[in-house]
């Protein structure tokens, strides 16, 4: 008889975590865990990327030093595209371009830099699962799943090394539940030196043409005044950061929104036509970044984001000019 | 035969002049557009083309697809750039469906700066029984087309998105992996590299 109440305490115990319906604490703890991982763990891996029925096979190196993080990430097919981010410096190496795109990322972000996600806030946008256990590249992994309740953003199935908590695997899943890109680690390592070399560029990018992004007018800079507005974003994309700034390609400074709802971002660059100034009109994508890009006036609107493409075309299309210059 | 048979008539030998808002018409009219295919049918069986395969209206029923669900047709167009594009044409008759098919297809064509009309001009000529094989070729070209955007907006595009990932501060956007997209995306053809950047 006195045991009753206590087996029915246990068997309450038990329904109510192997059945909760919003896990989120236990989520939120496993993406910050992997937000971290990434930008604290040394690490050396391949990797295969597939996207649009093509794959490609990667090798990623990461390393922190005391004067910052280092990665080198590149293609082992085709002509061998290279990136590599040393501090707050993008070298993006396109041999079958013969070119070379440096570029400077935020000059005072926080090392590591802050975890974004608030998953209480998220749930009102997305519902989050964590599903069994699994195995991918020989470690044990935990995967957590990330559905939309809508179809402006992509869902998320994610493989989380249980022990360093590193992102392993990851598929991003559209509308019908389709896979839009994927990518997996097939061997991981977290050695615990690098050495420096494995950063270096190749003798051959001498040869080619040089992009250096200026220096830019004003860098996060949250009071800038602004020529431009976006009128309509889906339910949830806050506005955030917006600057004007400069990009190796542009010959005019351009204006950049940025707009997410804690999880996907989305881009907004506003820039002056120039004579011989090619851009893009239409639709476009880079795995599942979809890009839009209209003519309003003499300005190219292009909206650039890792979201479906009704997102970036809502955004793109609500862009209107609220000052002339 | 009425003004309005006159005109299917004409409209089918390319005669017709205002040709663009009478197709506009012909999508929305079902008993137009069952004429249309009477016609097309008669035409076909008169040449001695009509083919063996019994004749199936695809139009009414991806017609009546669409308006059941929205989204029916995504699968297909999950092979072709723009995503979800489908839902624009959701409620609409096949002809205007298949015209922003065509639509879709030039938009395409201009990010290579050789833009053709030819495909929406035949595909809205076509009749409903070819639709099909025209879907089949729009999807080449669009896909080909993708994989030749124009060097030079795809390093501005490049450039958008080192920027997009810097500035960003969302979960996934983390690391260098967003950075997979450009080191694995189709090389466009070769073509002059031009440096703005003075």
């Amino acid at each position: 008889m006195t045991n009753k109440p206590v087996s029915f305490f246990l068997l309450f115990i038990v329904s109510t975590s192997a059945f909760a319906d919003h896990p989120n604490d236990e989520i939120e703890s496993w993406l910050s865990r992997m937000h971290h991982a990434s930008h604290m763990l040394n690490y050396e891996g391949t990797f295969v990327y597939g996207e649009n029925n093509e794959l490609t096979s990667m090798k990623i190196s990461h390393a922190v030093y005391p004067e910052g993080e280092m990665e080198h990430l590149i293609s082992l097919d085709g002509s061998g595209r290279e990136v590599i981010r040393s501090g707050n410096t993008v070298t993006c190496i396109l041999p079958d371009k013969k070119s070379v795109m440096v570029e400077k990322g935020k000059i005072n972000g926080t090392f590591p830099p802050k975890f974004p996600v608030s998953v209480t806030h998220l749930s009102e946008f997305y519902d989050f699962h964590v599903a069994q256990d699994d195995r991918v590249a020989g470690r044990k992994a935990k995967k957590l799943l990330i559905k939309p309740r809508d179809h402006y953003r992509y869902g998320h199935n994610l493989w989380v090394d249980a022990e360093t908590g590193l992102l392993l695997k990851d598929h991003l899943v559209g509308e019908k539940g389709d896979s839009v890109e994927q990518f997996m680690f097939t061997r991981i390592e977290y050695p615990k030196n690098i050495s420096k070399e494995h950063f270096d560029q190749n003798e051959a990018t001498k040869s080619f043409t040089w992009h250096h992004a200026r220096k830019s007018p004003s860098d996060t800079d949250s009071v800038v005044s602004m020529n431009w507005k976006v009128t309509q974003t889906p339910p949830g994309f806050m506005p955030g950061m917006k600057r004007h700034q400069n990009i190796p390609m542009s010959a005019m400074p351009v204006e950049h929104f940025i707009f997410s709802d804690g999880m996907a971002s989305v881009s907004v660059f506003v820039e002056k036509k120039m004579e011989n100034s090619k851009n893009l009109i239409g639709s476009s994508m880079m795995g599942a970044v979809n890009a839009y890009g209209r003519l309003v006036g003499d300005y190219y609107v292009t909206v650039v984001g890792e979201v479906p493409h009704a997102t970036v075309k809502m955004i793109g299309d609500s862009v209107i000019q609220v000052k002339k210059k | 035969m009425n003004e309005r048979d006159d005109k299917l008539s004409a409209l089918m030998d390319g005669e017709l002049r205002d040709s663009d808002a009478y197709l506009d018409r012909l999508t929305r009219d079902s008993e137009m557009c069952a004429t249309w295919q009477r016609y097309h049918m008669a035409r076909d069986v008169m040449k001695g083309q009509l083919s063996t395969t019994p004749f199936i209206d695809i139009s009414a029923g991806v017609s009546h697809a669409l308006q059941q669900e929205a989204t029916i047709i995504t699968p297909l167009w999950r092979r072709l750039s723009p995503r979800y594009v489908m839902k624009q044409t959701a409620g609409l008759a096949v002809a205007a469906a298949v015209s922003t098919i065509a639509v879709l297809g030039v938009q395409q064509m201009q990010l290579t700066q050789q833009g053709n009309t030819a495909v929406a001009q035949n595909t809205v000529q076509q009749p409903a029984q070819q639709l099909a094989q025209n879907t089949n070729k729009i999807r080449q070209v669009a896909f080909t087309t993708r994989q030749k955007l124009d060097a030079d907006v795809e390093s501005k595009l490049s450039g958008y998105l080192v920027n997009h990932n810097e500035f960003s501060n969302s979960l996934r956007v983390s690391g260098v992996m967003p950075y997979t997209r450009i080191v694995s995306f189709v090389p466009a053809p070769a073509s002059k590299q031009v440096q703005n950047d003075k």
